[in-house]
């Protein structure tokens, strides 16, 4: 009987409050989903026994970690939103005489529907979409690896135990907050946000330091090593700092405008000011949250869309033709490996055409002025300053790229990929060589993807075997022999898995024997999941925007109703309410937009090296792909504001 | 001259739900000269806040007139009936309507800082308020901060602080203690001399006993008035106390 009545006076709460449950319950379901469908794909793709399926299974992985996580956090974020909401409530029940046991008992009534109900629609969904997104998965990786659609039980148990700890979290969060406090704070609690905020000045300047340090990291980053190396520090101070200065910083700002009187007592921003400062107390974190999560919305998207399309181009430098080798280099060596390759090529009934033929010497050196230096002092040299130096011969250089440049001796020319070589001369152990220029393009050679690059193209071989003699660590001469294949798909093929074994039996010891094809379906399966990851990420933190934004609508137009009202009584006319009000919530909510913005525009250059890094040299494309997905976001975001706008205005004017 | 003129005011309320209805005033007429000090008793329920709040625009009567100067307010435009508002009227509200977002300076302040007033201005006009209210010391608190009684005193500085021709209070001394009550009704006679008018709805025979003229209502109308003519405030007193017994026997007697 008993029981049936805290079930019912349960059922009863959640249908009373559902413009605020629903949308929990929703996202709850939709959270659910998502996390099923990701741990299937992640199950399925361990099972899988392609070659590829490991960094599928690993990235995966990693994709799922991060949406088990947001959900613990969105679920707790829109938990406490409603329980604060409903705090009065519930107070009353205690001042009617409910024991506390009572309510505790109403709030596990209610948390076990929630769950019962968020777990069976969730995992209905996620097993209805998974299907769709198998298929998704297998088309943008262009079916590289196929993984095969299965519902399978481990992916099940891992959804159901994740969410039912986290609504078991929720539940203790919520009867340790009833449990604290008293009947009245609870009733008066919706009153106690009306308190005005105080002024957290140390706060504020340590957001102001993080986001300074974030900026400084993130620009004076010179090379993709130190952009690996140091992109989550930055991130990690940028979101510290985004935190405390929405809510420690914009208060100090608004407090100190207010302290200006002349500024201050001026009809438009008296009341914005004042209104502002109770906003940003009551919703600074939840728009430092829509900050956070629009800027990772837009690097994720914005970086998996460019390495998503620019493929072909990461390829084309990877393998600058489909098929390359290398070799140590001695006297005969070329010849030696052409031949066998050609023979190769002939067996499979195809022919090989341009290729190139480079000899050259590569090896690690800090830059110190003009001098590269193998063995700098410790600690003396920072990451911007290390280089790989690959050394040519300038007639291997102008065979490779069709030019005709000529260089006397104890000349060179030059080329670096980051920074520019100001220095007129370069000294490379006991030879210092003059600078005669740089050259027209870069030689079609592998090179780091991390650190600086420089390419010297000297006089001739001899010069070469100089230098070497000059650094014994270096690890020798290198012939690069590369060429692309006419011929058949299958023989190619064929050709591909035959070559390393044929060079060997020809006597040609190979140092790398690699192909485009391979390379294509590696690529195709590594950027294809992590576009895919950046997709599935991108619904989940827009989503999870939606739903911050729908509750902070919500409350302020409880909120604001009152406010609205004694402001007309006392000789505002509706209108200019009207205006204020709107001023107001556009400014609150395009703030978070705009800082991430800035914060995208800042971080544009430490990602783009990111992206080198993964060998995506083409930073117009970047930039294309980061415009593109701030527009359709910030699209997104309006079409947002517009619909919970209205349920906000319709909350303000209550009719007369 | 005539101030204000009410003429056959109406207003009845239909509650959302089902088409209950509630008549707050049946037929309500009075006029009030330019520099008069008048109170409005009544019983609780019998129509005072409608009244008031007809009066300052912020409600539409059902059907009747209100002459303000000779004009008909109710023909005003919002627009200009918002600025009409801060610039001729005060309003002294039964729940004060503080904003929470404003300390109690800036609350009184309002008013002025819409009408464009320079700051200096301002503060020379609120000191002698404040101090007359006893409010000088909590002026940078918070409505959440102080009690009842500050939270009423403080809606009557920000309805004062504009000197308005007309001053409306519903019941200004309802959360106040007797020393603070006479207080504020020292302040209300103070700037009645000064040329102000006063209309002040309340509860008690003490603040009406000093009031050019009572009015008494019930059940929507006009029922009894009382002039003061030449007498004292301890006299008025009297007499108020003896109409009001009439006015509740009265009542009894009607029902
Ligand atoms: N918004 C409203 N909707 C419906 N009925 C209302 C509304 N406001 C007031 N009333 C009704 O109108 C009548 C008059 O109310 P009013 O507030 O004017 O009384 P009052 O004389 O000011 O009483 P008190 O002395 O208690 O303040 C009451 O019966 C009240 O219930
Ligand atoms: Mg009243």
């Amino acid at each position: 009987m008993s029981k049936l009545f805290y079930t019912r006076l349960a059922f009863t709460n959640l249908r009373k409050n559902k413009s605020t449950y629903f949308p929990y319950l929703l996202s709850s379901v939709v959270i659910i989903s998502m996390f099923y469908i990701i741990q299937s794909l992640y199950y399925a793709a361990t099972d899988a026994e392609f070659y590829g399926a490991g960094t599928m299974g690993s990235v995966l992985e990693l994709g799922s970690y991060v949406v088990g996580l947001f959900a613990v956090l969105l679920l707790f974020y829109t938990n406490g939103f409603l329980i604060k909401r409903r705090k009065k409530e519930l107070g009353l029940y205690s001042i009617l005489g409910m024991e506390k046991r009572h309510i505790a008992r109403l709030l596990l009534c209610e948390t076990f529907l929630t769950t019962l109900i968020s777990l069976m629609l969730g995992l209905a969904l996620g097993l209805l979409l998974s299907k769709l997104m198998f298929l998704l998965l297998n088309n943008i990786t262009q079916f590289s690896i196929q993984i095969t659609f299965q519902v399978s039980l481990p992916p099940m148990l891992n959804t159901v135990l994740l969410f039912l700890v986290i609504f078991l979290l929720t539940l203790l969060y919520n009867l340790r907050h009833i449990h604290i406090s008293n009947p009245i704070t609870l009733l008066q609690s919706s009153r106690q946000g009306e308190k005005e905020p105080k002024t957290k000045w140390p706060l504020a300047l340590f957001g102001l330091l993080c986001i300074a340090g974030g900026y400084t990291i993130t620009l004076l980053v010179q090379t993709p090593f130190e952009a690996v190396a140091l992109f989550f520090a930055a991130a990690i101070l940028v979101i510290l700092g985004t935190y405390s200065l929405f809510t420690a910083g914009s208060i100090a700002l608004l407090k100190f405008l207010r302290s200006r009187k002349k500024f201050y007592y001026n009809p438009r921003n008296f009341i914005s000011v004042s209104g502002m400062i109770y906003r940003m107390k009551q919703h600074a974190a939840g728009l430092a949250s829509i900050c956070i999560l629009s800027t990772a919305v837009l690097v994720i998207l914005s970086s998996t869309v460019s390495l998503y399309a620019g493929q072909q181009e990461i390829l084309g430098h990877r393998y600058p033709r489909d098929i390359v080798t290398q070799s140590a280099y001695s006297e005969g060596v070329e010849l030696k490996i052409q031949q066998a390759s050609n023979e190769t090529a002939q067996m499979y009934s195809l022919e090989v055409y341009n290729a190139v033929s480079f000899r050259s010497l590569s090896f690690v050196a800090a830059k110190e002025g003009g001098v590269m230096n193998t063995e700098p002092k410790e600690g003396s040299i920072s990451a911007s300053q290390i280089y790989e130096v690959v050394l040519f011969p300038v007639e291997d250089y102008n065979r490779a790229t069709g030019q005709a440049l000529t260089l006397l001796p104890g000349e060179v020319f030059l080329y670096t990929k980051l920074s520019p070589w100001n220095e007129s001369s370069i000294q490379l152990g006991n030879q210092t060589l003059v600078v005669r220029g740089s050259l027209p393009e870069a030689a079609p050679i592998q090179s780091s993807q991390l650190s600086q690059v420089i390419q010297v193209a000297v006089p001739d071989l001899y010069t070469l075997q100089t230098i070497l003699n000059a650094f014994p660590e270096a690890e020798g001469i290198r012939y690069t022999y590369d060429f692309d294949l006419e011929g058949f798909e299958e023989e190619i093929r064929a050709f591909c898995s035959d070559f390393p074994n044929a060079m060997a039996d020809a006597g040609c010891d190979l140092i790398q024997a690699d192909n485009v094809y391979d390379g294509q379906q590696d690529f195709l399966t590594t950027f294809g999941t992590l576009f895919f990851i950046g997709l599935f990420l991108g619904v989940l933190f827009t989503m999870a925007t939606v739903l911050i934004i729908y509750y902070k609508q919500v409350s302020e137009g409880y909120d604001d109703r009152e406010r609205f009202e004694i402001m007309q009584k006392v000789g505002l006319s509706h209108q200019e309410v009207k205006k204020t009000i709107h001023k107001q919530i556009l400014l609150v909510f395009f703030l978070p937009l705009l800082i991430a913005v800035v914060h995208i525009a800042v971080a544009f250059h430490v990602i783009s090296m990111l992206l080198m890094a993964f060998g995506l040299l083409n930073t117009n494309l970047f930039f294309l792909c980061t415009l593109g997905t701030i527009l359709v976001f910030a699209l997104a975001y309006v079409l947002v504001y517009a619909m919970t706008a209205r349920t906000y205005y319709r909350l303000v004017q209550r009719k007369n | 001259m005539t101030l204000l003129e009410v003429k056959n005011l109406k207003k009845i309320y239909t509650t959302r739900f089902g088409g209950n209805q509630v008549q707050a005033l049946s037929n309500v007429s009075f006029s009030v000269e330019e520099g008069e000090y008048v109170a409005i008793m009544g019983e609780s329920g019998s129509g005072k806040t409608t009244l008031l709040n007809i009066l300052a625009s912020l409600d539409k009567p059902t059907s009747g007139e209100i002459l303000l100067d000779g004009k008909n307010i109710l023909n005003i435009r919002e627009r200009d009936l918002a600025a009409f508002r801060r610039d001729q009227l005060g309003f002294v509200f039964q729940d004060f309507n503080l904003l929470d977002t404003f300390s109690l300076k800036d609350n009184i302040f309002l008013p002025l800082v819409l009408s464009r007033t320079p700051y200096q201005e301002m503060e020379n006009r609120l000191a002698p308020i404040a101090q007359k209210l006893e409010i000088s010391e909590l002026l940078h608190k918070f409505p959440y901060e102080v009690s009842g009684g500050q939270k009423q005193r403080a809606a009557v500085a920000r309805a004062l602080i504009t000197h308005p021709r007309l001053v409306l209070a519903d019941e200004p001394t309802g959360a106040l203690d007797s020393k603070a009550s006479a207080h504020l009704l020292r302040l209300f006679s103070e700037i009645n001399r000064g040329g102000q008018t006063v209309l002040m709805v309340t509860h008690s025979t003490m603040a009406a006993s000093h009031a050019g003229r009572i009015l008494f209502i019930k059940d929507g109308e006009v029922f009894h008035q009382l002039y003061r003519g030449g007498m004292s405030n301890e006299e008025l007193y009297q007499k108020i106390s003896d109409a009001l017994t009439l006015l509740s026997s009265g009542g009894a007697g009607n029902e």
